[in-house]
């Protein structure tokens, strides 16, 4: 038995907001990137839900 | 026409007010009345069932039965506390419809649901002792030997130990097919709703705020509130995305990728800083051999 998280969980600022963001561990072998550093992030229009 | 119809239904229980409650459901759909605790959700459940002065119309095959006694409306309630009798055996609360009504067949269905919900073992037996689970499935039982029109469930998986919740969500599914029911069950649990209901409806703050087909309504929220509500995150105005508009947009955390290198194939790409990167233990593997 062992402790798995499903998804990493970041919080990512562009300018004034802030996203958060699941990323699969499965997918990604630990958090590569640091807290402060610079990070891209990208989504498509068929996945923006407006309101 | 629906089968079942509430029309501008309005209700004052003491402070609480409910405020133009309208939906229709149909025959044989199951429908699920989706709130925060205090929205107002038994509160229409209690007035279906007859038990508060309405305003507005209840039609029932367009029959206006607004005004009918509780014993005439032909609802099967189960409470979120089962409000089984306690001075009564479990045989004796099961079939205590027959005691003010006609049930058609009643031997035979008396003997199917307490085949289909296990209850053999439980018929002489005297309420007070009995687990969270078994009470459940003599009130359900209950309700349904009173043979209804429509079944009205509160919050039934609120008293039952989380371990057990799947299998019930499973086997309500299952009783909702096998008895040919139309269901409204109520809840603030977004699992329940979406695995559930065909339809659902929104209610906050004695409101209906959006009405639809399940996967409509937890999908595409109408407003901002619903969306809170609902739990959505990343809400920003549109303006984010380069639109000249004030309207609001949202964006689920599981389709946003991330990468070291700005990524062209995306339709929208930005540039941040990592605030924070949680890995916190959520869920535990078993490795079985």
């Amino acid at each position: 038995m062992y402790g798995n998280s499903g998804s990493f969980k970041l919080f990512v600022t562009i300018g004034k907001e802030q996203f958060f963001v699941k990323v699969l561990k499965r997918e990604h072998e630990g958090c590569a990137i640091n807290r402060g550093e610079t990070i891209y992030i990208g989504f498509n229009k068929k996945d923006v839900c407006y309101l | 026409m629906s089968f079942f119809s509430l029309q501008a239904l309005t209700c004052d229980v003491g402070a609480f007010h409910l405020h133009d409650i309208s939906f229709d459901v149909g025959e044989g759909e199951y429908f699920v009345i989706l709130g925060h605790s205090g929205a107002g959700k038994t509160v229409i459940l209690e007035s279906i069932a007859g038990l508060h002065g309405v305003g507005g119309k209840l039609l029932f095959n367009g029959v206006d039965i607004t005004n009918m006694a509780p014993e005439e409306r032909s609802v099967g309630f189960v409470y979120q506390d089962f409000a089984l009798f306690p001075n009564l055996s479990v045989r004796e609360n099961i079939r205590f419809a027959g005691r003010y009504k006609f049930i058609e067949d009643a031997d035979s269905l008396f003997n199917d649901l307490v085949d289909f919900l296990g209850l053999e073992k439980l018929l002489d037996r005297r309420i007070d002792n009995l687990s969270g689970g078994e009470k459940q499935r003599i009130a359900i039982a209950r309700a349904l030997f009173s043979r209804p029109k429509i079944l009205l469930l509160d919050e039934p998986l609120s008293a039952i130990d989380p371990t057990f919740r799947n299998a019930i969500m499973k086997f309500l599914k299952e009783m909702h097919r096998r008895y040919h029911l139309t269901t409204l069950h109520v809840t603030h649990n977004f699992r329940e709703a979406s695995y559930l209901a065909d339809r659902i409806a929104i209610v906050m703050d004695g409101k209906v705020q959006q009405v639809g087909c399940a996967n409509e309504v937890l999908s595409h929220p109408s407003s901002l509130k619903v969306a809170e509500f609902l739990g959505f995150k990343n809400i920003f105005s549109s303006s984010l995305l380069g639109e000249d508009s004030a309207q609001l947009f949202s964006i689920d955390p599981n389709a946003i990728l991330v990468s070291k290198e700005n990524n062209p194939k995306c339709d929208y790409c930005f540039e941040g800083k990592l605030d924070e990167c949680m890995g916190i233990v959520d869920h535990l593997n078993f490795l079985l051999r």
